[in-house]
């Protein structure tokens, strides 16, 4: 009787069971672990394909001009150009530096106004009670699902016919990349939104309002501290993306007082001469770096940030 | 008279002379009219430019603007160039399988992985923080036909970017992105899996279900959520693509996109601005739509009452 009652269950008993065939089972757990080594192999290979773009990038940098379109190619540079670096922030093709100071005056004044204004935003929306506060916030909503090519011509007519399209003044030319940016990021306000749902506690608010304190004043005060990790992983991915950005730069940032880094290294590309192509792949890699070295400080942040932005969300 | 209203409103409101809920609701508005500003200008006012435009014979040029119906966007679906750029950009999407695919093998694998997953999953997710010039710019280098080291590794000799051959611009560009999307999509999916309860995986074992078994039975419907987030996102996102036109496949007509199209037309050169905005107007509505399907499926709207 037992022993029928075990027979049918035989399929459900944890390997561990006396009867189970131990020569079944280390010939799984063997053909697993041959398995897991292929899968090992894999895996390993594709990241070193991951890095070989930027490990080719920065040995192509080192390379002379003739190296670089040499026939069969050298993998090593023969007698690597250091002085390439130095190069690339010094040259007059590049502008290194002045590129560099267009781009953060653009990351500056966007972040830290954009900034205020959605966290403000946010915080009205994650504790604040108003009437259609669902309607506005699908409204605002709907500006996430505009692609950027449909609102760009509209934009670019009018900002030509405002003078901030090649004008000679380099910092009006930043303006149609700066002004959009100061009214706020809606994707940032409902990343936040949620973030300070969890993170402000009512009772907290409650008692302000009891203390009389002004609507602003509990914003500063509770909002701003208790939300402050999740405004800094936004703050940290606006700034990579303003960094990253090269669409719309490339659109309004025509002369060269003002146009950003990645403008910048695309111009070089544009020429046919082959003598600029380690200084395109060392302005490229340098200007890899900053965004590189800041995703690795924070990789928590920007693997949660991804991976809420999917299922959570 | 309405004027006098709204300073007396102020006033009373800076005497804390109204109630409680009033001064929230005030303030509330306060804070959000910022971005409703930004709003109404960049994305209301724009859109409805574009569409404005769309039906007009605008020419900066010339500076003539006649409204002529639906002229453009006759001539738009009769330009062999859009329908060209139309069907280069849906080409340019098989990207997203292989790197849905690739990225939720990924997913599986180092979610195993006890030791060495942050350093695997760091490098894999690289070129989501790499600019897409550096991409293009080193990527364009390697596919390059007289020199490019793809050409010498494998020991073919292919003019990948060229005006001859279109579809091996596609492939070029389809590899690159493959490349530059797998690292986010073994992110997403690899906070997926965390969601799943290992009792399932715990229970097939017991049934002696194999592990591919489980990966068709268990992993993937699990992650069915995450999957269609990542397919409509990217499509969204290829939809745009511009940069690979431009700076990987150097302009060549094999890899021209709609939004290479409509700059082209609308910025490049002036020339025919509305009927760059009808292509932009036609872009806008495929990813509006898109974009429904997306937000109905997110759980966004039911925290906010």
């Amino acid at each position: 009787m037992v022993k029928q009652i075990l027979e049918n269950h035989k399929n459900e008993m944890p390997s561990n069971m006396p009867n189970f065939s131990r020569k079944k089972y280390l010939a799984e757990k063997y053909a697993g672990k041959t398995w897991f080594i292929i899968c090992t192999l894999i895996v390993v290979f594709g990241a070193f394909i991951m890095v070989f773009p930027y490990l080719w990038m920065f040995l192509s940098a080192l390379k002379t001009p003739l190296e670089v379109v040499k026939v069969p190619m050298v993998f090593f540079p023969t007698d690597p150009n250091w002085g390439i670096f130095t190069e690339a922030l010094t040259s007059d093709k590049l502008t290194f530096f002045n590129s560099l100071k267009n781009t953060l005056i653009i990351e500056v004044l966007v972040i830290t106004v954009g900034t205020f204004f959605s966290t403000l935003c946010a915080f009205a929306f994650a504790k604040m009670n108003f009437r259609f506060k669902k309607t506005i916030l699908i409204i605002l909503m709907t500006s996430m699902m505009i692609p950027y090519a449909a609102v760009m011509l509209p934009q670019y007519r009018t900002f030509m016919d405002m003078g901030w399209v090649a004008s000679d003044n380099w910092f009006i030319n930043l303006l149609p990349l700066i002004v959009p940016g100061l009214f706020g990021n809606i994707s940032m306000t409902f990343f936040l939104i949620t973030a300070m749902q969890t993170a402000i506690n009512d009772a907290i608010i409650e008692e302000a309002k009891v203390e009389g304190c002004s609507w602003f004043r509990i914003y500063r005060s509770i909002g701003l501290p208790l939300a402050r990790p999740a405004i800094a992983a936004q703050v940290i991915f606006w700034f990579v993306g303003i960094w990253n950005d090269y669409f719309a730069p490339s659109i309004y940032l025509t002369n060269q007082e003002s146009r950003t880094l990645q403008v910048a290294i695309q111009l070089l590309t544009s020429g046919t001469d082959n003598s600029d192509m380690p200084l395109l792949f060392a302005s490229a890699f340098l200007a890899s770096i900053p965004t590189i070295i800041i995703f690795i400080l924070c990789r928590k942040m920007f693997i949660n940030m991804n991976a809420n932005s999917g299922i959570k969300g | 008279m309405k004027k006098n209203k709204i300073v007396e409103f102020c006033k009373d409101f800076s005497r804390k002379k109204l109630s409680l809920r009033q001064r929230e609701e005030f303030s509330a508005y306060l804070f959000v009219l910022i971005p409703i500003i930004g709003f109404l200008i960049f994305s209301l006012a724009s859109i409805c430019y574009s569409f404005y435009y769309a039906f007009t014979n605008f020419n900066p040029i010339l500076g003539v603007s006649k409204w002529v119906g639906f002229d453009n966007f006759v001539d738009l679906f009769s330009d062999p160039k859009f329908l060209d750029a139309c069907l280069n950009t849906v080409i340019l999407l098989a990207s997203i399988p292989i790197g849905v695919t690739l990225g939720l093998l990924l997913a599986v694998y180092l979610k195993k992985l006890a030791h060495g997953s942050m350093l695997l999953s760091l490098l894999y997710y690289l070129p989501a923080v790499t600019s897409a010039v550096a991409i293009n710019v080193i990527f364009n280098y390697i596919f390059k036909g007289d020199y490019g080291i793809l050409n010498e590794v494998l020991g073919i000799n292919l003019y990948w970017i060229s005006e001859d051959d279109g579809g091996l611009v596609k492939l070029a560009i389809i590899i690159k992105n493959v490349w530059a999307s797998i690292g986010s999509t073994m992110i997403l999916y690899l906070s997926g899996l965390n969601n799943i309860p290992n009792e399932y995986y715990e229970a097939a074992d017991v049934m002696g279900a194999s592990k591919w078994q489980q990966l068709v039975n268990i992993t993937i419907p699990m992650s069915n959520p995450t999957t269609f987030y990542i397919l409509v996102t990217g499509i969204i996102g290829g939809l745009q693509s511009y940069a690979d036109s431009q700076i990987l496949a150097q302009g060549v007509s094999g890899g021209r996109t709609i939004v290479y199209y409509i700059w082209t037309y609308g910025i490049g050169n002036n020339a025919n601005f509305g009927l760059a905005s009808a292509a932009s107007v036609f872009l806008a509505l495929v990813i509006i739509a898109l974009s429904i399907i997306q937000f109905s499926r997110n759980k966004m709207f039911k925290k906010v009452r």
